[in-house]
């Protein structure tokens, strides 16, 4: 080749400045694999001098692995003519003489004409390249890990709602892999069948939406195991660059358990609302004073509006002011009211005000309220509280104060009525006996006057003392038939029943003595003719007799038993038999006498009253001890049919 | 009055037994007193003339149970009931069962010596009745059944002919018993007979 200008092919000097110029490493060799040229950048990338190389098999420039299998390649391109790099090129890694390696993109081109024939390499340093593509590739698998770890559900879907893109979190939720998914119809593969329709109707408003806030779906999605899961979506559709809807991508939040835990609240808020009505108890809030930041809001519970007779607003922790809850006062208890306020406000700790409530439709409530005030945190006093309408406890108070005092004044009458019973016994015995004594002394000394009597006052006076002695019984007989407040009144009563609203009475006294009441009614019980007040009296006197009388026995161990009977032709019968321990047998002739008692705060006046309301019924009141060892008390009446008893 | 006759008093106050007892003998009327119904019937004959005073409430038995038991024994003395209670049904029932009377305690000391000895006098009238009528009896026992016979036709009102008829005996028999029957009875007229023989059959209607 010469240098002349006109010449076509280059010289060899030529060609050498042309490899020369080249930055990548240019090297020739033979069908045997040996150098035959290496240019300047080669003796750069590799760190060679080309005298070094010349005439030496091309694998020294490779890695051990591509070393021993080039040979053997070039052997059998030698003899099948198939090429594999020829013409495609590809990155291999080289090694530079200091023995270290770096990529490169190779390229073999093969010298036609040369028998045998010769090869051409070419090898670009793709260190750098290399080097950004594991940047990209960082970049991207960081990005695709965020994906992969973001605790929301990552969505994209195609214009026809086809899974193009799940993260971990959303395969997680419906229990499928990834590859289960892409592709897949998003209705038909999480979607319930029957959400579809509203679903796909959501997600074209969606995609119609122009505002942001429009962007906001919800709809269950269906798990491969079954489970539902509730999502709460913001979905955002995709546009290409003409405008034309390309999908949507959407993140969803599974708001399954704060939707119920919402839900468990609002119950929860209307079962309290709920509650107070039906307590008429209110409950508030309020805040006094403080400058640091902004005042609190003050809470005022529905039913703290019902009480004051305002309109509950709609918004549920809305609160008025102090002010406001002074206003509804009463006039006349709003200075005292105040003044409990100021109190409140002043000192922190607990204070209790009742007053009156002018509702604006002109009712007058009674009403308690209760403030607790603790210091607040920006300064100030928290002041939270308990507003109770108790108009209608007042009223059932003052109906059972007048209750009370009708009961009270019907029991001082019993009790007179019973001390008046046995004390007109008791007196009219001694009474009689002075009257005796008196006239029997009266006419004994009348028989034989005496000289120390010379006028005779010795008559007179045992005279006056018989009539003082018939006064006091007439002022005793006159006592009782004043206390005596009713007469006894006799109609038809069914004995059982009487027994029954007894033991109603008595249960709780029972109850707190643990003693077991039994019945044993009969069931053949003809109508009895009694007054059924003063038999229900002897039976509420046994009972409670029995009950105290078992404070002796254990506890658990505390029997009353309660029968009824009809023994034709003989008596309608209670028996009232207790496990304790009976009457004293020294007691047991005397029990019906007044006053004889064996309790420390007993009149003694109860079993004499008992016994004198069955003979006043022409009936009887019997004592034995019981088999077992108890008392056992028992009350004849009479069988209505004819008196033949006995 | 029968001297025999005396007061009983049950009553389980002692003050008040005691001061009736002296009260009735004040007034010369002997008393016998009892603290309890068991004490009375244990010391207590049919055949001892007098009355009872009573009290109505008293441990054991009762004065209303003493005076039923009484009666189921075919007691014929008054019983004069004291009680420092007003029970009106309780007195009610005592005088239905025969009580003789009521007193309420403290009573004035005419009021119980006018019952007491109303009670005597009658006790004695029932006591006389009674030993008249087992007098008669006595009598009316002795006859024999022929003068029994005669008896009952006499007091019809038949003839001593019509008499001699209906028992087939003459005349004359029929008269020497009429004078024994008249005799043995102690009539001293037919009218007196009569009335004796309407004792008897009173004594049986009893």
């Amino acid at each position: 080749m010469n240098s002349n200008g006109n010449t076509t092919a280059p010289s060899q000097g030529e060609f050498q400045a042309l490899l020369d110029a080249t930055v990548d490493a240019v090297i020739l060799i033979d069908h045997t694999g040996h150098i035959q040229s290496f240019n300047r950048a080669g003796e750069r990338l590799f760190g060679y001098a080309a005298d070094e190389l010349i005439g030496k098999n091309v694998s020294v420039l490779m890695t051990a692995t591509d070393r021993d299998s080039h040979d053997h390649y070039m052997a059998r391109y030698m003899k099948t003519n198939v090429p594999h790099i020829i013409g495609v090129g590809r990155e291999v890694d080289a090694r530079r003489k200091d023995g270290t390696e770096f990529p490169v993109f190779l390229s073999v081109g093969q010298i036609h004409g040369a028998n045998p024939p010769r090869f051409i390499g070419l090898l670009h340093d793709i260190t750098l390249r290399r080097e950004a593509m594991a940047a990209i590739r960082r970049e991207r698998d960081r990005a695709n890990l965020y994906l992969e770890i973001a605790q929301v559900f990552l969505l994209a879907l195609s214009a026809d709602l086809r899974v193009q893109l799940v993260n971990r979190k959303g395969c997680e939720t419906l229990a499928r892999r990834e590859i289960d998914l892409l592709g897949r119809d998003w209705l038909e593969v999480a979607v319930p069948t029957a959400q579809h329709q509203r679903v796909r109707r959501d997600i074209e408003r969606v995609a119609n939406a122009t505002a942001d806030e429009d962007s906001y779906l919800e709809h269950e999605v269906l798990a491969a195991d079954g489970q539902r899961r509730l999502i709460g979506w913001r979905l955002m559709p995709m546009r290409g660059a003409d405008g034309r809807l390309v999908g949507y991508f959407a993140s969803g939040e599974d708001i399954t358990h704060r939707r119920a835990m919402e839900q468990s609240m609002e119950r929860t808020r209307l079962l309290l609302n709920e509650a107070q009505e039906i307590a008429k108890l209110g409950n508030f809030e309020m805040f006094h004073g403080g400058t640091d930041g902004a005042p609190a809001q003050p809470f005022w519970s529905p039913e703290m509006y019902r009480i004051l007779g305002l309109e509950p607003p709609s918004h549920p922790t809305q609160g008025l002011d102090v002010a406001e809850l002074l206003a509804r006062i009463h006039p006349e208890d709003r200075a005292r009211n105040a003044e409990v306020w100021r109190q409140v406000v002043g000192q922190p700790g607990t204070r209790l005000d009742e007053f009156r409530v002018l509702t604006p439709a002109g009712e007058l409530r009674h009403v308690q309220i209760n403030y607790t005030s603790t210091p607040a945190q920006g300064g100030g006093m928290r002041v939270v509280g308990t507003l109770l309408d108790v108009s209608d406890a007042r009223r059932a108070a003052e109906d059972a104060r007048v209750a009370q005092e009708r009961m009270t004044h019907v029991s001082r009458l019993a009790t007179m009525g019973e001390m008046a019973a046995g004390i007109a016994h008791e007196l009219n015995q001694p009474l009689a006996a002075i009257a005796n004594y008196a006239s029997a002394a009266t006419r004994l000394a009348a028989a034989s006057p005496s000289a120390a009597d010379p006028d005779g006052d010795v008559p007179l006076a045992l005279e006056q003392i018989q009539r003082q002695a018939l006064r006091a019984g007439e002022i005793i007989r006159r006592l009782r038939a004043l206390v005596q407040n009713r007469e006894t009144r006799l109609e038809a009563a069914d004995l059982n029943e009487l027994v029954r609203e007894v033991l109603v009475f008595t249960q709780s006294d029972a109850r707190l003595n643990d003693v077991q009441l039994v019945a044993e009614l009969a069931d053949d019980l003809p109508v009895a003719s009694v007054d059924r007040i003063q038999i229900q009296q002897i039976l509420l006197n046994l009972l409670r007799n029995s009950i105290e009388a078992l404070g002796e026995r254990p506890r658990g161990q505390r029997t009353v038993r309660i029968r009824t009977r009809h023994r034709p032709g003989v008596a309608l019968e209670v028996q009232i038999e207790d496990n304790g321990p009976g009457v004293p047998a020294e007691l047991v002739a005397r029990i019906f006498d007044p006053f004889c008692t064996t309790k420390e705060t007993g009149t003694g006046l109860g079993l004499a009253i008992s016994r004198t309301i069955a003979e006043a019924h022409q009936g009887k009141l019997l004592y034995a001890t019981a088999p077992a060892g108890g008392a056992r008390f028992t009350l004849q009446l009479p069988c209505p049919t004819g008196r033949d008893e006995e | 009055m029968n001297r025999n006759a005396s007061v009983f008093i049950v009553d389980d106050d002692d003050a008040v037994r005691s001061s009736l007892r002296l009260l009735l003998k004040s007034v010369g009327l002997p008393a016998m007193a009892y603290a309890s119904a068991a004490d009375f019937l244990a010391a207590w004959h049919p055949s001892q003339a007098g009355c009872l005073v009573l009290d109505v409430r008293m441990p054991g038995m009762s004065g209303i149970e003493l005076q039923h038991e009484l009666n189921r024994r075919g007691a014929i003395i008054p019983v004069i009931f004291i009680s420092g209670h007003a029970d009106i049904p309780m007195a009610v029932e005592a005088i239905q069962h025969g009580a003789f009377d009521f007193l309420q305690k403290p009573f004035r000391d005419q009021e119980l010596i006018d019952r007491v000895q109303r009670a005597l006098a009658a006790d004695g009238n029932n006591r006389a009745e009674l030993a008249k009528r087992d007098a008669i009896r006595e009598r009316f026992d002795s006859l024999t059944p022929r003068e029994r016979e005669v008896l009952t036709l006499v007091t019809q009102g038949k003839a001593n002919k019509v008499m001699a008829g209906d028992l087939g005996v003459s005349q004359r028999t029929v008269e020497i018993h009429r004078a024994r029957v008249m005799e043995k009875m102690g009539a001293a007229s037919l009218a007196q007979l009569v009335r004796m023989v309407l004792d008897l059959e009173g004594a049986h209607v009893d």
